[in-house]
């Protein structure tokens, strides 16, 4: 369970997002989460939501997209989508694959209260 | 008031990454071969390690930092084995690698050939978390059931080598070891296999040399660059 440190890792960043560009209220949060990251979901919202209150004084809403877990095989090249967890080239049948995306957490954007 | 949105674009893991890479680089540059050793609780770690530096030929080689959630009981039963520290973490689940870096200040390197990072007890967070290791050990006891790899993919994918503990319990338990190793193996083609039963010294010689090749390789690799 560490979703909570990520929550926090995740309001330092927009935190300093908001200083660098002197925006006001943060109303919401998105970010690209993998399938294979390792980071549940519903637990990061719940931690990033409730801690967005006391961090900032007002609630932000933590919006998730979701991304798949793909491989690329080292063989023929193929990219294909990683299912039940099979790491295995579905053309060639090589095992040698590579991760190449569901891996990550990406902030992708904010949308925010300026004064103007 | 209008309101605007901001694209921003940032890996929050990238840092954590290079952190890690920086480290590991810091290891190979001494010649040390960093060991991430992760399971379930009670799968064995400790014996596991007691029993290496036991079977080690050169004493004072190996050294360990050892996680758990809270007292210092492992690290207790690792002093007499090789030199230790134990890292709490104070209720989080697994290691981090400031808590490891911290805990790596108050150990003595010279003559260090492999540091090992005993994990918290843990198949979930523990193989989210690059420590800088070079190499990354699952141990699994016969007794947790051949079902694991399947029910915690990322433990056994960021693998590389996977130590079957508790090995002398198999006749009593219904633990498919075929079964595993293609569950395993699924997940990650490349894993290596040791049968272990570190009480009696049963498969010693086999993670031992596995051990010292990939601390040559690792020697190698160093001398080319």
């Amino acid at each position: 369970m560490h979703e909570t440190s990520l929550a926090e890792a995740l309001l330092r960043q927009v935190t300093a997002v908001r200083d660098e560009r002197r925006l006001k209220r943060i109303r919401t949060v998105t970010i690209q989460l993998g399938t294979f990251s390792g980071v549940e979901p519903v637990l990061l919202k719940t931690a990033f939501e409730e801690r967005s209150q006391r961090w900032f004084g007002a609630a932000a809403e933590l919006l998730i997209e979701s991304v798949e877990l793909r491989a690329e095989c080292e063989a023929c090249r193929l990219q294909f989508e990683v299912e039940g967890f099979r790491f295995e080239c579905p053309a060639c049948t090589n095992e040698h694959v590579r991760i190449v995306q569901g891996e990550n957490l990406m902030l992708l954007r904010l949308s925010a209260e300026t004064e103007s | 008031m209008s309101v605007i949105t901001v694209p921003v674009d940032r890996d929050l893991q990238a840092e954590r990454r290079a952190a890690a890479a920086g480290f590991r680089n810091e290891l190979t540059r001494r010649g040390i071969l960093c060991v991430n050793l992760i399971s379930s609780p009670g799968a064995g770690k400790t014996t596991l390690l007691q029993a290496t530096a036991t079977a080690w030929p050169t004493p004072g080689r190996l050294a360990v930092l050892v996680g758990d959630i809270a007292t210092d009981r492992d690290a207790e039963r690792l002093a007499p084995f090789m030199p230790v520290k134990q890292l709490t973490t104070g209720g989080a689940c697994h290691l981090e690698l400031a808590l490891v870096q911290r805990g790596l200040a108050a150990l003595d390197l010279e003559g260090i050939e492999i540091l090992f990072i005993e994990n918290v007890g843990n198949l979930v967070c523990p193989a989210s978390h690059d420590l800088g290791e070079h190499l990354r050990v699952v141990a699994l006891s016969v007794t947790e059931g051949d079902d694991k790899p399947g029910k915690y993919p990322k433990a056994f994918r960021t693998s590389q080598a996977c130590v079957v503990t508790k090995f002398d319990l198999l006749p009593h338990v219904p633990f498919d070891v075929s079964r595993f190793q293609t569950d395993a193996r699924l997940v990650q083609p490349v894993l290596s296999f040791f049968s272990m039963c570190a009480l009696s010294g049963f498969g010693m010689d086999e993670w031992r040399n596995y051990l010292q090749e990939q601390r040559r390789i690792l020697l190698e690799e160093t001398a080319s660059a």
